[in-house]
C-alpha cells in the first residue's frame, strides 16, 4: 500500500511545480493543481475501499530526529477516520480548485493561489494521516500559515491585511495550548506516537500532578484531564470556539473559494477531528469532558444568535459555521464522537456547496448594482440564486436530521431524564430554530437589499457560466449523496460499526431506541426547523423591521448581538492595547534608563578610578600621546609620517606638506618599489581617515575610552604577575 | 584517511583567510579583491565540507587534533580539535562567510579591501576560538574578534555608528578581562596548564568553582548576551553594515554559548548546577522580555536584533537544563539562529540598499513591487518565530522538551515568548509587505537581481531542509552531547519544582 503516499505527495508536487515554475505558467495554474487533486481523491479512495476491508494500516516515512529517548519517526497512519477525513479534504480540494479556476481568472496572484490552496491541501492530508503528535503539530501551524497567506491574499487592502494577522495571531495564542500538551504528553507518556500513547493511557487514569509544588501549593490535577484541556486549547483556537472566535468572521477577507474550503470544510474541522483522533484519551476525564461540552454549547448558541443579526452573508455563514462546529465540540463533550464526525462530513460538503453558491449569487448581485427593484434582479439572477436557496433550505435541515435523527439515540441514554439531557434537548432546539432562521434571512437579505460586498478586486461582472462543468451541481450532488444516502438507518449503523474501533468508548454496548421516538424526535425538530424558517422569511417581508426591534429590551439584545458582544472591542481593549503599551514602557524606560544606564553608570565609575590612578602613577609620557591622538585631527597620520619620515623615504613628501594622491604618484615615480610605497600611502590615508572618525567622537569620550582600557590592562597585568609569579 | 592533508585540516582551514588577507594586500583590483575574498571563504566552506566528510560521528572526543609548543615555559601550546559540538559551529561560520562577502558586493564601495580583510580576519579567529584546545590560544582569538567587529561598525556603520562602537567594545572589553581573570584563576587552580582537555578532567574546590564559573559566566553572558548585559546588542546589530549584523548575529554571539558547553558545563559542573535555577529563569526573561522590546520597534534592524536576544535566551535555557533534548536543542537553536537571523539581516540590508531606510514606518505594500524578495522576507520571519516546518522550531521545540523536565512553568512562560514572536513579525511584515505602497519610490523598487538571490536563496532552502530533515545534525553532536549530559548526570538533582504521584 505504498502508493497511497501519493495523496500527500502529489500535492506537494503541484506546490513546487507552481512555486518554481511560476514565470513560465501564466495564467494555467489551474492545470496543475485541479489534476493533482483529482488524483489524490482517486487515491483516497482506494485508501477507503483499503482500510473498509482490511483495517487501519501505517506507511513509515523517516526519522525526524533522535535525542535522547525522544524519538519521532514520522509515518502516516490510515484508519477508518482517517480516510473519511482524506475524501472529505481532496473532494471539497478538488472541486474548489475547479471553482477557483474560474474565479479567480484576471487575479494579478493566480498562480500563487494555487500553490498555497495545493500546499494547504497537502498539510491537512498530512495533519489527517500523522502518526505521531509532533508532526499534526507541524502541519497544524503549516495549515495556519496558509490561512494567513490566504487571508492576506488581497493585502494591498488593510482590512485584509489585519484580518489576516490578527487570524494568526489568535490562533498562535491557542497553540500556545497545544504545544504546551504536546511536550506535557511526552514528558508524562515518554512517547510522541498517537496510537502507543493511546494504549497506555487508561494504565495512567487517576494520576495526578502538582503543577505548582513551586509555589508550595499542593493541588493534584489529573494528568490525564490536564493533557486533554491544553491539547483542546489548540483545537478551540483553529476551530474558532469562543472566546476564540473572533478571527473567523474576519477571515472572509480571503477570496471565497478559500472561505469555502479551509473557513468552512476543512480546516476548522481540525478541532474536532484532534479530539475524535484523540477521543480514548479524551473519554478518560469526565472534567475536560464536562468543559468542552459546555465551550461548544455555548459557542454554538451564541454563533447562532450572532448571525441572525449579521447583515454581510459571508460573515453571517462564518458565524453559522462557528456555531456547527460548536456543536461537533458539544457532541464530543458528550462522547458521541461518531456523530461529531457524520456532522463533519455533511457540514463540510453543506457549508463548502453554501459558500460557492454564495460566490456566484454575491457575483450576479453585484451585477444589477444598487437598483431598489428587488423583483427584477430576483428575475435575471434566479439561475445562480436557486442553488443558494438550495443550500440555505438543506442547511437549516442538517442539524434537525442530524441531532434529532437516529445517531443522537446514544446521547439520550446517557443519562435519561437528567438535566444534561434536558439542556442539551433545549440547546439543539434553539439552535435548530434559530440557524434556519438566518440563513433563510439571509438568502432574503441578498434578494432584497444591497449588500456591502466588494469581496474580490478580479470579480467578474456575470455569473459563472461553468467551465468544464459546474462545481456548483458536482458539490451538490456530493452533498445530495452524502447526506440523504447517510440518513439512512442502514448507512448510518454502517457508519457507527465502521468508525467504532478508532474512537473511545465511554460505556458497553448502547440500547436501542425504538424506532417511533425517533420519529417523533424528528417530525418535533423539523417542525422547528420549519417554524424557524418560517419567522425569517416573515420577519423581513410581511413587517417593517426586524422583529428583533420591536421592545427595548430585544432592540438592546440585538445590538449587543449585532456587534458580537464586543469581543473584538475587548480584546483590542485588554489585550493588545495593554500588550503594545507595555512593551513601549519596557522599552523607553527599563531598556534605557535602568540596563543601559546601569551599564554606563559602571563605565563612568571605572572612568573616574581610572583618573584617579593616572593622577597617582602619573603616567605623564603616555598621557601626552593620548590626548595628541584623541585632539589632533591627523594626528595619526602626522605620526606615521614622523615615522616614514625618520626612515628618510619620506622626507621629500614632508618638505612638500601635502598628503594627495599624486605625491602617491609621484612617489611612486621617483622611488620604484611600486607595491610597498603604494601600500605605504594607502595606509597613510587609512590612518588620516581614522584620525579624521576620532575627530568625530568628543576627544573627552575618546579619552574615556582609552583610560578605561589603560585602567583594565593594568589591573588585569598585575594580577597576572600577583597570580603566576 | 590518514594523509598529511587531513591530518593538517584544520591548520589549512585557519591559514586558508589569513592566507586571503596576505594576498588581497597585494591586489590593485577592487573586483579582484571581492573575487579572491569570496573565493577564500568558499574555499573554507569546501574545507569544512571535507571535514564533516572525515568526521567519525561514533565517538565523543577531539578529533582532527593537532598540538605545538608555542610557549613553552607557561606551558601554551597551539592545539586545535573539533568533537561534534565545535564541528557544527565550524561549519556555521564558514557556510556564513561567503554571502557576507557577497552581500557587501555592491553595497561597500570604499575602502573595499580592508572590509574584505576585516570578513577574513574574523572567520579565521572564528575558527580558531571554535576548535581550540588550549585556553590562551582562545583567550588570544576570541580578543581578535572584538577588533575587525568594531573597524566594521565604526568605518563602514550608520549615522549612529561611533556610539554604538564604543559600547560594543566596552562590553567586550570588560567581558575578555574577566574571562582573563578566570583563566588566570583557571591556570592556577588547573594545575598550570591551559590545556583545555586537561584541565575539564581535573576537579575543583566548591570556592573555586564558584568563583571561577562566575567569571566565566560573566564573560559569555556579555558575549551571547544575556537579560542585563544585553544593551550593546541592538546598537551594535542596527549600525553595522549588513556584513557586519550578518557575522555578528550569526557567528560571534555563538561563542557566548559555545563557551558555556566547553567550559563552564564540563569544568565546574557543581557550580553550574548551583547555578542553574538563576539562570534558567534569567532565560525565561530574557525570552519574553526580548519579545516585548521588539515588539516596541520601529527600526527593522534594531526589531531582528531584539528578537536575537530572546532567541539567545532559547540556548542558555537550553543548555543549564542538562539533558540531551535541551542541550542539542540549544547547539540547534545556535546554528538555526544563525542562518535564520543572518538571513533576515541580509533581507533588511537588500532593502536598506534600495531606499536608505531602516523604519518600518517608510514602508508597504512591497508585495507589488517586490514578490520575489517578500517571499523570501517571509520564510526568514515565519522561520523567525520557529514556524513548524522551518528550522527555528525543531531547536526551540527540543529546549522546550529539555525544560519540561525541569519546570512546567518556564516552558509555559517560554511558549507565552514564542507567540509575542509571531506578533512582532507578522505585525512587522502587515507594515512592511501588506498594504498599498507607501509612496511612487516604494511601489517602484526592483525585484532582487540574481546577485543577491544566490546570497539569499540557499540559506532559505537550509531553513526548509532543517527543519523537515534535522536529524543528520543532530547524528552530528549526539555522542558529544550525550558524554557531556552524563558527565552532568552525576551533580543533578533532578525535577524539583512539579511533583508527579504516580
Amino acid at each position: 500500500m505504498t502508493f497511497l503516499i501519493l495523496i500527500p505527495l502529489l500535492p506537494l508536487m503541484a506546490v513546487l511545480v507552481l512555486v518554481l515554475g511560476k514565470p513560465w505558467l501564466g495564467e494555467q495554474g489551474h492545470k496543475i493543481g485541479i489534476p493533482a487533486m483529482a488524483l489524490s481523491f482517486a487515491f483516497s479512495a482506494i485508501a477507503f475501499a483499503q482500510v473498509a476491508t482490511d483495517g487501519a494500516f501505517s506507511i513509515p516515512l523517516y526519522r525526524l530526529m533522535k535525542s535522547g529517548d525522544l524519538i519521532v519517526d514520522l509515518g502516516l497512519y490510515i484508519d477508518q477516520l482517517t480516510v473519511l477525513l482524506l475524501l472529505l479534504v481532496t473532494g471539497v480540494s478538488s472541486v474548489v480548485h475547479v471553482y477557483a479556476s474560474r474565479y479567480m481568472i484576471g487575479d494579478p496572484r493566480y498562480n500563487r493561489f494555487f500553490a498555497v490552496i495545493a500546499l494547504f491541501t497537502f498539510a491537512m492530508i498530512m495533519l489527517v494521516l500523522s502518526n505521531n503528535l509532533l508532526m499534526m503539530f507541524v502541519f497544524w501551524e503549516i495549515m495556519g500559515i496558509c490561512s494567513y497567506l490566504l487571508i492576506s491574499h488581497w493585502g494591498e487592502r488593510q482590512s485584509s491585511a489585519q484580518a489576516a494577522t490578527k487570524a494568526f495571531l489568535v490562533n498562535s495564542v491557542a497553540d500556545v495550548g497545544l504545544g504546551f500538551g504536546i511536550i506535557l504528553t511526552y514528558s508524562i507518556f515518554g512517547t510522541l506516537d498517537i496510537q502507543t500513547i493511546l494504549a497506555e493511557a487508561p494504565s495512567l487514569q487517576g494520576n495526578t500532578i502538582n503543577l505548582f509544588g513551586w509555589l508550595g501549593v499542593d493541588v493534584p490535577i489529573h494528568i490525564l484531564t490536564l493533557i486533554t484541556l491544553f491539547l483542546f486549547l489548540g483545537a478551540m483556537g483553529k476551530s474558532a470556539q469562543v472566546p476564540f472566535h473572533v478571527w473567523l468572521p474576519f477571515a472572509m477577507e480571503a477570496p471565497t473559494p478559500v472561505s469555502a474550503l479551509i473557513h468552512a470544510a476543512t480546516m476548522v474541522n481540525a478541532g474536532p477531528f484532534l479530539l475524535v483522533r484523540m477521543s480514548p484519551l479524551v473519554i478518560l476525564s469526565p472534567e475536560a469532558m464536562t468543559v468542552i461540552a459546555v465551550i461548544g454549547g455555548m459557542t454554538a448558541l451564541f454563533a447562532t444568535l450572532v448571525s441572525l443579526t449579521q447583515v454581510d452573508i459571508k460573515r453571517m455563514l462564518a458565524f453559522s459555521t462557528i456555531g456547527q462546529i460548536g456543536f461537533m465540540i458539544m457532541t464530543c463533550g458528550v462522547g458521541a464522537f461518531v456523530i461529531s464526525i457524520f456532522h463533519m462530513l455533511a457540514h463540510g460538503c453543506l457549508k463548502g456547496f453554501l459558500f460557492l453558491s454564495t460566490g456566484n449569487a454575491l457575483r450576479s448581485v453585484g451585477s444589477h448594482g444598487h437598483a431598489p427593484s428587488s423583483l427584477a434582479r430576483r428575475g435575471s439572477s434566479m439561475l445562480s440564486m436557486g442553488p443558494l436557496v438550495l443550500g440555505a433550505l438543506l442547511l437549516a435541515c442538517l442539524p434537525p436530521f442530524l441531532i434529532f435523527f437516529g445517531p443522537y439515540e446514544q446521547l439520550w441514554m446517557i443519562q435519561p431524564g437528567s438535566s444534561a439531557q434536558w439542556t442539551f434537548w433545549i440547546l439543539g432546539f434553539l439552535t435548530v430554530f434559530f440557524s434556519s432562521m438566518y440563513v433563510m434571512r439571509g438568502v432574503l437579505v441578498l434578494f432584497g437589499e444591497p449588500l456591502s460586498t466588494g469581496y474580490g478586486s478580479g470579480m467578474g461582472k456575470q455569473a459563472m457560466k461553468p467551465r468544464f462543468f459546474s462545481p456548483i451541481h458536482l458539490l451538490g450532488i456530493l452533498f445530495v449523496i452524502g447526506m440523504f444516502g447517510s440518513l439512512l438507518l442502514v448507512l448510518w449503523s454502517w457508519f457507527s460499526e465502521f468508525l467504532s474501533p478508532v474512537v473511545g468508548h465511554r460505556m458497553a454496548p448502547i440500547q436501542r431506541h425504538t424506532s417511533r421516538e425517533t420519529g417523533l424526535q424528528l417530525i418535533v425538530a423539523l417542525a422547528v426547523a420549519v417554524g424557524g424558517i418560517a419567522v425569517g422569511y416573515f420577519s423581513l417581508t410581511k413587517f417593517s423591521g426586524s422583529w428583533f426591534q420591536q421592545s427595548k429590551m430585544s432592540k438592546r439584545w440585538y445590538v449587543h448581538f449585532l456587534n458580537k458582544l464586543y469581543f473584538d472591542e475587548i480584546y483590542d481593549a485588554y489585550v493588545v492595547v495593554p500588550t503594545l503599551r507595555l512593551a513601549r514602557w519596557l522599552w523607553r524606560v527599563v531598556d534605557r534608563n535602568v540596563f543601559d544606564a546601569m551599564i554606563m553608570g559602571i563605565a563612568n565609575v571605572s572612568v573616574a578610578a581610572a583618573k584617579w590612578m593616572w593622577r597617582v602613577v602619573d603616567l605623564r609620557g603616555i598621557d601626552g600621546l593620548v590626548v595628541g591622538l584623541g585632539r589632533n585631527s591627523v594626528g595619526m597620520a602626522g605620526w606615521l609620517w614622523r615615522v616614514v619620515d625618520l626612515r628618510g623615504v619620506d622626507r621629500v613628501v614632508v618638505g612638500i606638506g601635502q598628503r594627495s594622491l599624486g605625491i602617491a604618484n609621484w612617489l611612486w615615480k621617483r622611488i620604484e618599489i611600486r607595491v610597498l610605497d603604494k601600500n605605504v600611502i594607502r595606509a597613510g590615508n587609512q590612518a588620516a581617515s581614522t584620525g579624521n572618525m576620532m575627530q568625530e567622537m568628543e576627544p573627552r569620550t575618546l579619552q574615556h575610552h582609552l583610560l578605561v582600557m589603560i585602567f583594565w590592562l593594568i589591573v588585569g597585568i598585575g594580577l597576572l604577575f600577583w597570580l603566576v609569579v | 584517511m590518514n594523509t598529511i592533508f587531513t591530518e593538517h585540516l584544520l591548520s589549512i582551514m585557519i591559514a586558508m583567510p589569513f592566507l586571503g588577507i596576505g594576498i588581497i594586500a597585494c591586489i590593485q583590483n577592487q573586483e579582484w579583491i571581492r573575487r579572491v575574498t569570496l573565493g577564500c571563504t568558499l574555499g573554507d566552506g569546501v574545507l569544512a565540507l571535507v571535514l564533516l566528510r572525515e568526521f567519525d560521528f561514533s565517538t565523543q572526543g577531539m578529533q582532527f587534533v593537532e598540538r605545538m609548543a608555542w610557549m613553552p615555559t607557561f606551558n601554551i601550546q597551539y592545539a586545535v580539535g573539533v568533537d561534534g559540538i565545535s564541528l557544527l559551529l565550524v561549519l556555521l561560520t564558514t557556510l556564513l562567510c561567503p554571502f557576507c562577502v557577497l552581500c557587501s558586493w555592491k553595497s561597500i564601495t570604499t575602502r573595499v579591501r580592508s572590509f574584505m580583510a576585516m570578513i577574513l580576519l574574523v572567520e579565521g579567529a572564528m575558527i580558531v576560538v571554535f576548535t581550540a584546545l588550549d585556553l590562551f590560544l582562545f583567550f588570544m582569538l576570541w580578543e581578535v574578534t572584538m577588533i575587525p567587529m568594531y573597524f566594521m561598525i565604526i568605518l563602514w556603520g550608520g549615522p549612529q555608528r561611533i556610539a554604538a562602537g564604543i559600547k560594543f567594545v566596552l562590553y567586550s572589553l570588560s567581558g575578555s578581562l574577566i574571562l582573563l581573570l578566570a583563566i588566570l584563576g583557571l591556570y592556577v587552580e588547573g594545575g598550570r596548564t591551559f590545556d583545555i582537555l586537561a584541565l575539564a578532567e581535573n576537579t575543583y574546590s566548591p570556592d573555586a568553582q564558584f568563583w571561577i564559573f562566575l567569571a566565566f559566566f560573566m564573560a559569555f553572558a556579555i558575549k551571547l548576551p544575556m537579560l542585563p548585559f544585553h544593551t550593546w546588542l541592538p546598537d551594535a546589530h542596527s549600525e553595522a553594515p549588513t556584513a557586519g549584523s550578518v557575522l555578528l548575529a550569526g557567528v560571534l554571539l555563538k561563542m557566548g554559548g559555545y563557551g558555556f558547553l566547553r567550559f563552564c558545563l564540563p569544568m565546574f559542573p557543581e557550580a553550574s548546577v548551583t547555578f542553574a535555577p538563576f539562570i534558567l529563569w534569567l532565560s525565561v526573561a530574557a525570552i519574553v522580555y526580548g519579545g516585548y522590546m521588539a515588539l516596541a520597534q520601529s527600526d527593522l534592524k534594531k526589531l531582528v536584533a531584539y528578537s536575537s536576544i530572546s532567541h539567545m535566551g532559547f540556548v542558555t535555557l537550553g543548555i543549564f537544563v542538562f539533558n540531551n533534548h535541551g542541550i542539542q536543542g540549544a547547539i540547534l537553536q545556535m546554528v538555526n539562529h544563525g542562518i535564520t537571523t543572518g538571513a533576515l539581516f541580509l533581507a533588511v540590508g537588500q532593502l536598506y540598499d534600495r531606499t536608505h531606510s531602516r523604519s518600518i514606518q517608510d514602508y508597504g505594500g512591497l508585495q507589488k513591487s517586490m514578490p520575489r524578495f517578500v517571499a523570501l522576507f517571509c520564510l526568514f520571519s515565519v522561520a523567525s518565530f520557529g514556524l513548524p516546518g522551518t528550522c527555528n522550531f525543531i531547536g526551540e521545540f527540543l529546549v522546550l522538551v529539555g525544560t519540561s523536565f525541569e519546570s512546567y512553568m518556564m516552558v509555559l512562560l517560554s511558549m507565552g515568548g514564542i507567540v509575542l514572536a509571531a506578533a512582532y513579525m507578522l505585525w512587522m511584515l502587515q507594515r512592511v509587505v501588506l498594504g498599498q505602497p507607501k509612496n511612487s519610490t516604494i511601489a517602484q523598487l526592483p525585484d532582487l537581481s540574481i546577485r543577491e538571490l544566490t546570497t539569499v536563496i540557499p540559506l532559505a532552502a537550509l531553513i526548509l531542509v532543517i527543519g523537515l530533515y534535522p536529524s543528520p545534525l543532530m547524528e552530528m553532536m549526539d555522542s558529544s552531547v550525550t558524554n557531556l549530559v552524563q558527565h552532568m548526570a552525576q551533580y543533578q538533582v533532578g525535577m524539583v519544582h512539579e511533583v508527579v504521584f504516580r
